[in-house]
């Protein structure tokens, strides 16, 4: 039980890389969850700073989100004109699909 | 780098309450000194004093090796001070034997030198060994003490003299100023004259050191003969006899007799820094053991003080998860109500890590004979703030119900009620109508997981057209799916927590839901129970609630 919530301390890093046109990417590695969701608030902060047309979030190498997790990237879904999640883990776009929300982070079906 | 963003409320709170706690327990008796300190004061005591004793002992070792080598050295100086005086008296009587005591101007011119202020002598004589009046040839200075002796003790004195080889001394000879008197005689064998020679002792028999002299530092007594007696003292450097203290003595010969050589030291031989040097070294071991007592002393308190905070704070988190569960099984219903031709069943897990609260709920709202409304939600996060959005969605639910509003309207009305942005919780609701008599369900999607049917050894999914989670969007809308159930079959709502781990995918959730949901018989209630025991044994870090319901056969 310890050793769970070890694990879940710092379990993720998030990168910010602004590309062309307005748009920015925020690279999540890592868990996404309570434990972690403030390392993400933060990138999404530098990140709509000014506030960018596009942001994009590159999930692939998220192993695990939970709903305060998801919480977050539905913040930050606010903070830009269109907000994607390209590419994402398969266990990403399961919790995506699972919760209705594919539509919302431009993830088809 | 990541600061934890539990409940900031539940923390407060905490702190608070800890803070009462720890001024309750301020009055616990605490320990006056810990053994520890005690030890340490004790070794270092013990330390200091035998440190002490060995550099006393080394001190005083090497105060006595200087003071002997010192009293060596005196003695060498005096001893070579010795001949100055001899020689003279030697020559001269040697000179006047050789003429058979016609050059009586040798002895003349030889020893009046001598005979002057700051000279050795006051007095010197040459005197017939067997002279028959007993009185000097000649006298150079005063008049020799030894003419006024008794003559037989004048007799003896000149025959000794004759006889020794060396010096002969005839001692101390007392009166207002008492005189040292010795003689030589020639060392041919049939000598006839005797140079006798007196020197006085310094007054009160008290030699003045200079400050600057070999002897500064140390006082020191010359005595006549082998042993201190006072009478026969030639000379001191203090009136305090016989010396006493560390004492070192050296005897020298002095013709016939011997000088003795007795030294003590005035002060420290070694320096003043030598010898406070066993004080400063029991100064600074005690310095140094109740200066690192007191550290040490300080270092256990303030880990006395930690443990005790500890201890204090796994009571108080301990108190506080039995309170957060309290409350949420306050805010949730702890029986359905009995709907004819229903069985209806609910568990709810708390998660095993934290003491926050979950914002897992599920409720059954009646709304007339033929139906009722089903509603399983889960808000994102936890803690109190979570779970206040949870109490007061359900409510809304409730409300909005009772106004007579469907599955899909109650969702886009809760979905008013909260902003992801703003509250930073979202939530996933899945409302459910349950026509009784008709065997249908419909059923509105926020998000939610689907839930699931059992009929037999099968598990299917009950498909829904699953809209955003509420707080998502404001003009969120929701479809309704109308669904006929089998007889026999067992619907099973729940929250995520059912079959999402961190580390296991959701269909190995799915797969130990379909193990211990497998058998049929017994009663729902028998089966939330298996299915809560195959969760249990995997523990979730999540909340959990599960809503079951069946047709009654």
């Amino acid at each position: 039980m310890a050793a769970i919530d070890d694990e879940s301390f710092v379990n993720a890093t998030a990168e910010v890389h602004f590309g062309d046109e307005g748009s920015v990417v925020i690279r999540v590695t890592g868990e996404i969850d309570i434990a972690t969701a403030d390392i993400i608030r933060q990138a999404v902060a530098v990140a709509t700073e000014p506030r960018p047309a596009r942001l994009v979030f590159d999930l692939l190498a998220v192993d695990f989100i939970d709903s305060s997790g998801l919480a977050v990237l539905l913040e930050a879904a606010k903070t830009a004109d269109s907000v994607r999640i390209d590419p994402a883990s398969n266990i990403v776009r399961r919790v995506i699909e699972a919760t209705g929300l594919s539509e919302m982070f431009g993830m088809g079906i | 780098m990541a600061p934890l963003t539990s409940d900031s409320a539940g923390e407060d709170a905490a702190l608070a309450e800890a803070d009462g706690e720890m001024s309750d327990s301020g009055g616990r008796r605490r320990r006056l000194v810990h053994l520890t300190t005690i030890i340490v004061v004790a070794t270092g005591v013990l330390l200091t004093v035998v440190l002490g004793v060995a550099v006393v002992t080394a001190r005083d070792n090497n105060e006595e090796r200087l003071l002997r080598q010192r009293t060596r050295e005196t003695a060498a100086v005096l001893t070579a001070a010795l001949p100055g005086i001899q020689t003279p008296l030697a020559s001269s009587v040697e000179v006047v034997e050789e003429s058979a005591g016609a050059d009586q101007q040798a002895f003349l011119r030889l020893l009046t030198p001598l005979v002057e202020a700051g000279q050795p002598y006051v007095s010197a004589s040459l005197w017939r060994t067997d002279s028959e009046d007993l009185q000097p040839l000649l006298v150079i200075g005063d008049a020799p003490m030894l003419a006024s002796r008794p003559p037989a003790e004048i007799q003896a004195f000149l025959e000794r003299s004759r006889a020794a080889t060396g010096l002969a001394v005839i001692g101390l000879l007392e009166g207002d100023n008492p005189r040292l008197g010795y003689a030589f005689s020639s060392t041919r064998e049939a000598s006839e004259f005797v140079a006798y020679a007196e020197a006085t002792l310094p007054a009160n028999r008290t030699s003045v050191v200079p400050s600057n002299s070999a002897f500064a530092g140390l006082h020191f007594a010359v005595y006549l003969g082998d042993h201190e007696d006072p009478t026969q003292l030639l000379t001191a450097s203090t009136p305090d006899l016989p010396l006493s203290g560390a004492l070192a003595s050296e005897r020298v010969a002095f013709g016939d007799t011997s000088l003795l050589l007795v030294m003590t030291p005035d002060g420290a031989l070694g320096g003043a820094l030598l010898k406070m040097l066993p004080w400063l070294v029991v100064a600074f071991g005690l310095v140094t053991t109740f200066g690192s007592a007191t550290l040490i002393e300080w270092l256990l308190r303030r880990r006395d003080d930690a443990e005790r905070l500890s201890e204090e704070n796994a009571r108080l988190y301990a108190n506080q998860r039995s309170v957060a569960q309290t409350l949420q099984h306050s805010l949730l219903p702890d029986r359905v109500p009995d709907v004819a031709g229903l069985e209806l069943a609910f568990r709810y897990l708390p998660g095993v890590g934290g003491v926050d609260i979950g914002g897992d709920w599920y409720d059954v709202i009646p709304l007339d004979d033929d139906r009722l409304m089903f509603v399983v939600g889960d808000v994102s996060g936890r803690g109190l703030h979570a779970g206040t959005v949870m109490a007061s969605l359900r409510y809304s639910i409730r409300a909005f119900a009772s106004q007579g509003d469907m599955p899909a309207t109650v969702l886009a009305k809760l979905t008013r009620l909260l902003d992801v942005a703003h509250d930073r919780h979202f939530a996933t609701v899945l409302c459910v109508v349950v026509d009784i008599a008709g065997r249908t369900i419909t059923v509105a999607n926020a998000g939610h997981p689907n839930p699931i049917m059992i009929l037999g050894d099968a598990i299917h999914p009950v498909e829904t057209k699953v809209g955003v989670p509420i707080g998502v969007t404001r003009d969120a809308t929701y479809e309704t799916v109308t669904e006929a159930i089998p007889p026999q079959a067992t619907l099973l709502a729940f929250t995520d927590g059912l079959f999402e781990r961190r580390g296991e995918s959701v269909d190995d959730g799915l797969e130990r839901l379909r193990e211990s949901a497998r058998s049929t018989t017994g009663s729902l209630d028998e089966l939330l129970t298996r299915i809560v025991d195959a969760q249990m044994h995997g523990s979730s870090d999540d909340d959990t609630a599960i809503l079951g319901l069946r047709w009654q056969q």
